[in-house]
Parts: structure tokens; sequence; C-alpha cells
């Protein structure tokens, strides 16, 4: 159990504290937030819903203490609860071709959405294969963002956490350039450093198994 | 462009978010004193858009002030955001805007440039409205706000009220549902920036092209969906006529991620305003998911127009409005206008 005083906060805030706060193995699961207006009381149960936990409402000096409970480690993650399943099976997944014993795995990113399709869906399902692989034995050995996926590693992306995981984990975490500065995000690069084309003609012809997105 | 001004931090509730509801604002302005001008043809006895003088009997002018703290980060966005929805209360009159003035709030350490862009925004869009701005006022303020008061003019005969819906009229709208919880969702750094040019392309797009197709179709009645949300805005003009209203729940059109939002509870507290104040008089079928419910609640800052049209027109309406996209963003039939039989006012079932 997380606990947030989130009193004096207003409309997104208290919900995307406690969304944050289930994301965190020390949550296992629970917040128990503080909050001064029904406004956010009303969120957070949505909230609760959405994640499928229990939410309890008690009164407490000044404002109310919403407990949401028995949220799992998946549902925590994604945006919304109702495609947790969806989610789920872009998680079993399997990657298309055995791998040699030993290889290494270079990951190209090249889009905000994983497979063709509804972007929404598909935003959904590349947030859950990169946490998903944030979460691997075996991380890559690298991942490169490029094309409309740079705007994954940069400020607002909702993927920033598990690529900061990645990279904690010894994966490399590289972002294309040119595709920084097409997009105009050069100075909002969140995560990992930066990289060009020649680099990346190296990464293509070099020994690691190439797997692109 | 770029700027080191982020507008969204300086404000607690973000565009028509920060209205005043509609139930307080009765409670307000009860027991004042009514002036009986007969020449006051919609004063604040009506829940209009605008107040509506007659000069001449082929001559009228049509008042409105609207502003709010930022909705936009970006100064020259926020400005063109401002201006869209003031003019729009003209356009919902069905008259020509003329003239235009500022109504400005800003922090003294403010940088110059932010608010010059603000004030560039603005005028963009009252030219692009054909009309001129003519002056206005500022003060200093911790919060920054911006709006303006424009005047138009009109022939009494061609105005269009929104307490004049006649039993079988068809209602159609002309923006996409959902940005208060999507500019909600951006201020918590949950959506990104393809979702934030779509949001703002569809708050600085101006009423103007909706109103002026509509025009030579017979509209009874026509309103602009802000702050009071969807179903705040169709209960007045239920009320006002009436009339009872019945909305179709799957015939909206709804920004991107908007229902993902809102059942994960990123909403505005205006939703839960709107929802007390319409509350009473809106019956919602048990099976309209409670997302979508939330989403109808939503406040829209610098929303579309909702047109109540004789149902022999409808279909050719919908055609020419359709016909005009992205000047009319997003085309949709919503609803009907039905007999009061007592009950709830509005109706929502799912269903097109």
């Amino acid at each position: 159990m997380i606990e947030i005083d989130s009193f004096g906060e207003t409309c997104p805030k208290p919900v995307i504290r406690a969304m944050k706060a289930l994301q965190d193995p020390a949550s296992e699961g629970s917040v128990r937030v503080c909050v001064d207006n029904t406004v956010a009381v009303e969120n957070l149960k949505r909230l609760a819903t959405s994640k499928r936990g229990t939410v309890a409402v008690d009164e407490i000096d000044g404002g109310w203490a919403v407990t949401i409970a028995d949220v799992t480690a998946e549902a925590a993650e994604n945006p919304a609860g109702d495609d947790a399943a969806l989610v789920e099976a872009s998680i079993a997944c399997p990657v298309p071709e055995p791998i040699a014993v030993g290889q290494q795995v270079t990951v190209f990113v090249g889009s905000k959405a994983l497979g063709q399709g509804a972007a929404e869906l598909g935003h959904i399902l590349i947030k859950g294969l990169v946490y998903a692989m944030s979460q691997a034995d075996e991380p890559p050995h690298r991942i490169v963002f490029f094309n409309d996926g740079a705007a994954l590693t940069c400020e607002g992306s909702e993927l920033v956490d598990d690529v900061r995981e990645l990279e904690r984990r010894g994966c490399e975490v590289l972002t294309c350039g040119t595709c920084l500065d097409f997009h105009g995000l050069r100075d909002k690069l969140a995560v990992g450093g930066v990289t060009n084309l020649y680099a990346i003609s190296e990464f293509v012809l070099g020994p690691d198994k190439i797997v692109t997105l | 462009m770029e700027t080191e001004v982020k507008l969204t931090k300086l404000a607690e509730c973000a565009g028509c978010g920060a209205k005043v509801g509609a139930g307080e604002l009765a409670q307000l302005f009860e027991g004042f004193p009514q002036t009986r001008d007969p020449n006051l043809l919609v004063g604040f006895d009506h829940a209009d858009d605008a107040a509506v003088y007659r000069l001449r009997d082929d001559l009228a002018i049509v008042q409105t002030l609207d502003f709010f703290p930022p909705i936009a980060d970006d100064p020259f966005t926020f400005g063109q955001i401002a201006a869209a929805n003031a003019l729009s209360d003209i356009y919902a009159m069905g008259a020509t805007p003329i003239t235009a003035l500022n109504i400005m709030a800003v922090p003294e350490d403010m940088p110059k440039d932010a608010v010059r862009e603000i004030l560039r925004g603005g005028a963009l869009k009252v030219a692009e409205a054909g009309a001129s701005v003519a002056g206005g006022h500022s003060i200093y303020d911790d919060e920054p706000k911006y709006g303006l008061s424009v005047t138009g003019v009109i022939d009494p005969a061609e105005l269009l009220r929104n307490d004049t819906a006649r039993v079988g009229d068809v209602l159609l709208y002309t923006k996409p549902v959902g940005i208060g919880v999507l500019t909600t969702a951006l201020k918590g750094e949950l959506a990104g920036e393809d979702e934030r040019a779509l949001v703002e392309g569809v708050m600085v797009t101006l009423n103007r092209t909706a109103a002026e197709i509509a025009r030579p179709y017979r509209v009874h009645a026509c309103t602009d969906i802000t702050g009071f949300a969807v179903l705040g805005h169709a209960l007045e003009l239920a009320q006002g006529s009436d009339a009872a209203i019945v909305l179709h729940a799957d015939a909206f059109e709804f920004l991107p991620g908007v229902l993902d939002f809102a059942a994960m509870g990123i909403l505005p507290a205006g939703v839960y305003r709107n929802r007390r104040f319409a509350e009473a008089e809106v019956d919602i079928d048990a099976d309209v998911p409670l997302a979508v419910a939330d989403v109808l609640f939503d406040p829209q800052t610098s929303g579309g127009l909702l047109f109540a049209v004789d149902a022999a027109d409808a279909d050719a309406l919908e055609r020419a409005l359709a016909a005009a996209t992205p000047a009319v963003p997003a085309v949709q039939r919503i609803g009907e206008v039905r007999p009061y039989e007592g009950a709830a006012r509005v109706r929502v079932r799912r269903g097109r």
C-alpha cells in the first residue's frame, strides 16, 4: 500500500499520481489517496473500476481517503483496463523465429503503434510489448527508436519509464537524431542517447539479430 | 511556435471548464429587476448564447463576452481558441460578427512576447471571421485569462434562437466530442503530440463555415455546445422549446482516446458540475456506458454548433456540412426533438 497526500490537487493530478503509484511494485496493488474534493473522489472511483480493483471511500478530516486495492500488475500498467486481455495477448506473442543461443537482438521501433489497424490499439500494444521486454529474462541488447517511434522516448510518452527500465537492465537505448529534429523533439528526449544513420547502418550490417516492430 | 511558458500550468481550471455552473448562474440572477425594453429581443431572462437588441425592424446587434484561463500551453494557440470560442456565440445566433474587444488578465512577470502571441492569436481569428479588433482592456492578475467581447449584426427575422426547436426536428452537431477530457489528459501528460494537434485544431476552427452553410436550410433553433456540455446545452434547447430530446449514444464521434481516459477517471471538474445541474432532467439508459455518459457531460471549450433542423431538410444539410470537412470538423446526426410527455427532458439511448 502506498499513501498519497493529494490535498490541494485538482482534476487529473490525484488520478495520475494514483496510477503511477499502482505501477510501483511497492504498492502491491493498492493505494490510499487523500483528497479534498469530490471530483477527485469520483475520478479515483472510475480509475479503480477501469483497473478492476476494489475501492473504498472514508471521510477524514478535511476530505476523503480513497483506497484502491487488489489491482493486478498487468491492469496497473494498462492505459485502459478493458484492453487488458489484448495487451496480455501481445505480451504472450512469440518472436517469429527462434533465435540462436547467445545471439544478441537489436530492436527497431519505427512507429507509435504496433501493427496495422486502429492507432489507439496499436499504441496500447506497443506500450504492452515494451513493458514486457523490460521485464524479460533477457532484455534486448539494443533498442533504436526511429521515424514516428522517436516520440516514444520523449517527454510526454507513456513509455518513458519502461524504456528507462530497459536501459537500467543493460539495454542500449538510442533514438534517431534526424527524426527528433524533424519532429522538433531534440530537446524533449527523456531517455537514452541519440544516434545517426552511420551508426544504424553498422547495427543493421553487424552481428546482432535485427527485429523491426 | 516554441515557448518557455507552459500556460496551462498557470491555470487551475482549463477553458470552458472554468465556467460557473448553469444552476448556480440562475440562482445568482434571481430576483434582479428585468428591463421591459421591447427592443431587447434576447436578454438575460433567456439562457441563450448572446444578447440581441433591435435597432431597426431589419437590424439588430448581437453582443457576447467570453473569456477563460489557458486551455493550451502555447500562447498563440490559446489566443486563437479563446477568440474562436467568443465568436462562436455570434454564429450560434445566426449573426455576422463586425467588431471585437479584447479582455485580458496577465501576470506581471509573464514575458511580453507571450502576451503578444496571445493577442496575435486572437487577432488572427477575428480577421478570419471578417471582423475587426476595435480595442480592449487588460489588467494584472496571477492567473492569465483572455477572451473577447464580440458584436455582430443580424436581421431579426433571421435570428437563430435556442428555444425554438420544433417537434420532429433532427439534431446535427459539427465538432467531435471530448475536448475537456482530452485537454485534461494532455495537462496530465497522458496524451501525445498527435492528440494535442488534433484537439487544438478542432478548438481553433471557427463555426463560421457551419453557420453559413446552414443559412438556406430550415434550421428552427441553434446553439453552440460549450461549457455546459452536450447534455447541458441539449437540456436548455429542450426546456426553452418545451419539447423533449432523444440523443443516440452511438451517433457521437469522440476524439481519440477520450472514452479510455474517461473510464480511467481523467475527467475535469466541469463534468460533475454539469452532471449535477442536468441530472434530474436527463435520463440515461442503463446500457449506455458510464464513460460515454461522462463525456456527454464534458465541457467543450470552443465546441461546435448544434442545429435543430426540419426533418425534411436534415439529409441535405447533413450532406452539405459533411462536404465542408475539415472547416466543419465532424458532422454527426445525434438525435431528434420529440413531444414532451413529462419526466425527463433529455433521454440518451444506445444506437444511432
